[in-house]
């Protein structure tokens, strides 16, 4: 890679429109490695921008994560997770048309969330890349992607998600490790984390419940009863039973929020949580995209609900990736299962793991350079 | 008969070929050639150029002979550096259109060209297929490619109707008593063509809009993940 730092610096635009952390953070993990070499900019709605934005103003920022790069920085345009289809279609083509930029990265969803991307996509003169996260072949099917993909995509970079994604088999594809927001050596000191949580210093087993999920719970083919209302909500409850089953465990919840039904003194809140779930014995939460690989870098055993999505497909990811589990008393039996089997002590496990971005960098910019 | 067109722009020397089934209409605007002509399926190749009518010349066999017709109303056609209405035309000629000059190639090597690019006429200036599908609900193919389309690619090499595009049927659409979609139309409830088999008749662009109905869930929620 050398002589890159002589090339000029691009502006490198990531669409990463959809709701929840994983799109955000996915871009952000790859936006912040990217802006060390150009300058970046992030288009999302998610409803967690301002979590994260008042993440980044607190002082001392975290460590590396989106400070100044060395030659610009990573720019959040936020539209409002409120507004409606029409409108937030319309911001993100006039974004699209009226910047300048080099290359467009569109996480996930090759038409646009809303299918706006469809119209202006092929009047775009820059590389076009898509970033394939697992999707729904109904989506797939219905919206004729292979062919869109395959036209309108100069580069697919799979993030992890193996080769049975079903835009894989395209010839732009290309497979990195998974995209992380945290490389090994970045993590939070043990230390710090652990006060962060407010771990008790006699070190017992812990348990980290990563309520992340926003939309009510729906697990397929499963009815709503016991689970609770939300899907933080089935947290939760989880959270209060883990606890009062197994007492002599450190059972903590991430969320942004308390979840209704969670303890408040087991409740912490951390943006990246992956700086959390290193010092678990077993992590419970969904099988979202975040969670599963950062628990199997992090070589964590992950219990997973499957929720259902749209357009995630949670179960293949749960089946593959994790312990898969339909309800809370299940969550609890495993937990007691894997808690007995596990030996060492997690804080004391040599952590190394590969951080797919840093590929995905050489990648884009080698397909701008060919473009 | 299959030929082989060389279209060069004068502007920038870029050159793309195509190859194409006789008659082959050529113009500016897809939907405004003619799809079939005396039951034979039109090749339709889009000139994106301001000087290019809507619809600016057919290349027919006439009397087995390869023949050239302006249908521009005098726009401008030339043949061999020479201005023309109509022209026949040989092996190498080249005859130009507004900013394009284009070289007509007999006996193409066909296996150098696959019959994606030989259909590659139908595509919009968005890229997307201009041509109209379906038996009973018309809509616009829509594609971005032919590979694996069902609908007017693959359908004009198997020839099987049920993958016809719509401008094989001149009567779709007109449900008057005495066309042959009067039946649909007074058996509309219970959508039965045939009476003796009672075989509904759809096609595979047809089940496709019902599809699109189904699947409207798909890029409305935005906060969708
Ligand atoms: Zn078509």
């Amino acid at each position: 890679m050398n002589g890159q730092r002589d090339r000029p610096r691009q502006h490198w635009v990531i669409y990463a429109l959809g709701g929840g952390w994983g799109h955000l953070n996915r871009a952000l993990a790859l936006g912040r490695i990217a802006v060390r070499r150009h300058a970046v900019t992030i288009l999302t709605n998610s409803s967690c921008v301002e979590y994260v934005l008042e993440r980044l103003d607190l002082t001392p920022r975290p460590p590396s994560l989106l400070g100044k790069g060395e030659r610009g920085d990573v720019c959040l345009e936020a539209i409002a997770p409120d507004l409606s289809r029409a409108e937030t279609c319309d911001r993100v083509q006039k974004f699209l048309l009226q910047t300048k930029y080099d290359c467009l990265i569109v996480d996930t969803f090759p038409r646009g969330l809303g299918g706006e991307l469809a119209e202006i996509l092929p009047q775009l003169q820059v590389p076009r890349i898509l970033v394939h996260r697992d999707l729904n072949p109904q989506y797939v099917q219905a919206k004729g992607l292979a062919e869109f993909v395959e036209q309108h995509f100069e580069q697919i970079l799979v993030p992890g998600e193996g080769y049975e994604v079903p835009l894989a088999y395209l010839p732009q594809a290309q497979h990195t490790a998974p995209w992380l927001i945290r490389s090994a050596d970045e993590l939070m000191p043990l230390d710090q984390a652990r006060s962060l949580l407010r771990l008790p210093t006699n070190p017992t087993q812990v348990v980290i419940i990563c309520a992340s999920g926003s939309a009510p719970p729906s697990l397929p083919g499963k009815g709503a009863g016991g689970l609770g209302s939300t899907e933080t909500q089935l947290f939760g409850t989880l959270t209060y039973q883990l606890h009062q089953a197994l007492p002599e465990v450190t059972v903590r919840c991430l969320s942004p929020q308390c979840p209704p039904q969670c303890p408040p003194e087991l409740w912490a809140s951390h943006w990246p949580g992956m700086d959390c779930l290193q010092m678990a014995d077993v992590v419970v939460g969904g099988a979202g995209y975040n969670t599963t690989y950062e628990c199997a870098a992090l070589k964590v055993p992950l219990i997973s609900f499957a929720f259902k999505r749209l357009y995630d497909r949670q179960a293949r990811r749960a089946q593959q990736h994790s312990y898969e589990v339909c309800s809370v008393t299940e969550a609890i039996a495993l937990v007691k299962a894997l808690l007995q089997q596990a030996a060492e002590p997690r804080q004391q496990r040599q952590l190394s793991y590969t951080n797919g971005v840093f590929r995905a960098v050489e990648l884009i910019e080698s397909a701008i350079a060919g473009s | 008969m299959r030929l082989q067109l060389t279209r060069t722009a004068l502007a920038t020397g870029q050159a793309q070929t195509s190859v194409l089934e006789t008659p082959i209409a050529l113009g500016r605007e897809f939907a405004l050639m003619p799809g079939i002509l005396e039951g034979n399926r039109v090749s339709r190749l889009v000139l994106e150029d301001a000087q290019v009518a809507d619809y600016h010349t057919l290349i027919d066999e006439q009397a087995g002979e390869l023949v050239i017709v302006d249908q521009s109303g005098g726009q401008g056609l030339r043949v061999n550096g020479v201005s023309t209405t109509t022209s026949p035309l040989q092996d190498g000629d080249h005859f130009q259109i507004g900013s394009y000059d284009l070289q007509v190639q007999f006996n193409p090597e066909a296996a150098a060209v696959s019959d994606e690019e030989a259909s590659a006429a139908a595509f919009n200036s968005a890229g997307e297929c201009d041509r109209q599908v379906g038996f009973l609900f018309p809509r616009r193919c829509g594609r971005t490619t032919t590979v694996g389309c069902p609908y007017c690619n693959s359908g004009q090499v198997n020839n099987d109707p049920y993958f016809y595009e719509r401008s094989y049927y001149s009567g779709y659409g007109t449900y008057h008593s005495g066309y042959w979609g009067s039946n649909y139309y007074d058996n509309r409830d219970s959508y039965a063509y045939n009476a003796e088999t009672r075989n509904i008749d759809f096609t595979d662009a047809d089940s496709a809009s019902f599809e699109r109905e189904a699947d409207t869930d798909f890029e409305q929620d935005m906060g969708a993940s």
